[in-house]
């Protein structure tokens, strides 16, 4: 087709259309960041680890710790949270050695390597949504939901 | 004002071939771009929410799985219409609901409800009376090709089953027919032109 023998009043009318859809069916919230979670799983060919506990210990607010359990077959990571002045410490542990922990927060990865029996620390992690990605020899890559900080 | 009639094509194009050369984070600003335009072609088929979530987010995987397949970057538009389109109907026959075009919202009667009235201008409520007088398939068209660029619409109005034909006004019927009653609607004023 011609791309000429559209004028500006279709041009316009299209835009009226399009905010008019904008308004009365916007696309959801958080449907992008789901889409990108979706085909960064799928491009690592990771498997998607579920988030099976979270607990919250003390008053939002004041002394924030949450503990967060992700298992995926025997694969388990466990984390506790930390809120700090500075943004928020993580501790964990992680099932086998030889794992390494990436904490993907916005903007940033902070990645942790956990001591022989499975315990890591990362401190100043920005707060915000956050999920984790654990790659183990000989395994294929582990990837979480997000959890907000 | 016609960021999406002369941009988004290209730009998408650009985005999905530097994908394809090593560049695996473009892919982000294809999702940023496409995704209203494949939101509004579920929505457009009849889908309540989720099933329109759902196709949406499979055909990006399948994009992913079959990027080596597509010949020419600049069919990326029009591809991921298809199979959002093709991914919605299964879905709803999964479902056992009837796939069409929509008149109005999927989720709500063709009368706007009084919080989808609320959110609309009255310039936005005059559209919406022409708009609705439209055959469903014109509506659920014109609702998907707002959201693309010029350039695809031909193709786009293939894949959802309207072909623009060799005969006839370049703008497809369905445009110059909203067109017609706007432009006979007094109420629709004279700054539109």
């Amino acid at each position: 087709m011609n791309d000429d023998l559209l004028d500006g009043v279709d041009a316009a009318i299209l835009d009226d259309v399009r905010g008019m859809w904008d308004d009365l069916d916007p696309v959801p919230a958080g449907l992008e960041e789901r889409i990108r979670f979706a085909l960064n799983i799928a491009a690592m060919e990771a498997e998607l680890a579920e988030l099976m506990t979270m607990s919250l210990a003390g008053v939002r607010g004041t002394d924030e710790t949450d503990t967060v359990t992700f298992t995926v077959g025997s694969f388990s990571l466990m984390i506790t949270t930390l809120t700090m002045t500075r943004g928020v410490r993580i501790d964990g542990w992680v099932t086998g050695d030889q794992a390494t922990v990436d904490v993907v927060a916005e903007g940033t990865t902070l990645t942790a390597r956990p001591d022989t029996t499975g315990r890591f620390s990362v401190a100043d992690v920005p707060r915000g949504r956050t999920h984790f990605v654990v790659h183990r020899p000989g395994h294929r890559p582990v990837i979480t939901p997000s959890i907000d900080l | 004002m016609t960021t999406a009639a002369t941009g988004l094509g290209p730009r998408a194009a650009e985005a999905f071939a530097d994908y394809r050369a090593g560049r695996p984070e473009r892919l982000a600003d294809l999702v940023r771009l496409l995704t209203p335009l494949l939101w509004h072609t579920a929505r457009s088929q009849n889908a309540p929410a989720a099933i329109a979530e759902d196709a949406v987010q499979t055909a990006w995987l399948r994009l992913i799985d079959t990027a080596g397949s597509i010949a020419d970057p600049r069919a990326v538009t029009s591809w991921l219409v298809v199979t959002v389109k093709r991914e919605t109907w299964r879905l709803m026959r999964l479902e056992g609901r009837e796939a069409e075009p929509a008149i109005g919202l999927p989720d709500v009667p063709t009368e706007l409800t009084p919080e989808a009235t609320a959110v609309l201008s009255e310039r936005q409520r005059t559209l919406w009376r022409h708009i609705t007088a439209l055959s469903p398939r014109c509506q659920a068209l014109l609702r998907v090709i707002a959201y693309a660029a010029q350039a695809d619409y031909a193709e786009i109005s293939g894949a959802l089953g309207m072909p623009m034909g060799s005969i006839g006004p370049t703008r497809g019927r369905c445009l110059a027919k909203l067109r017609d009653t706007l432009m006979a609607d007094p109420t629709w004023g004279k700054d539109n032109e």
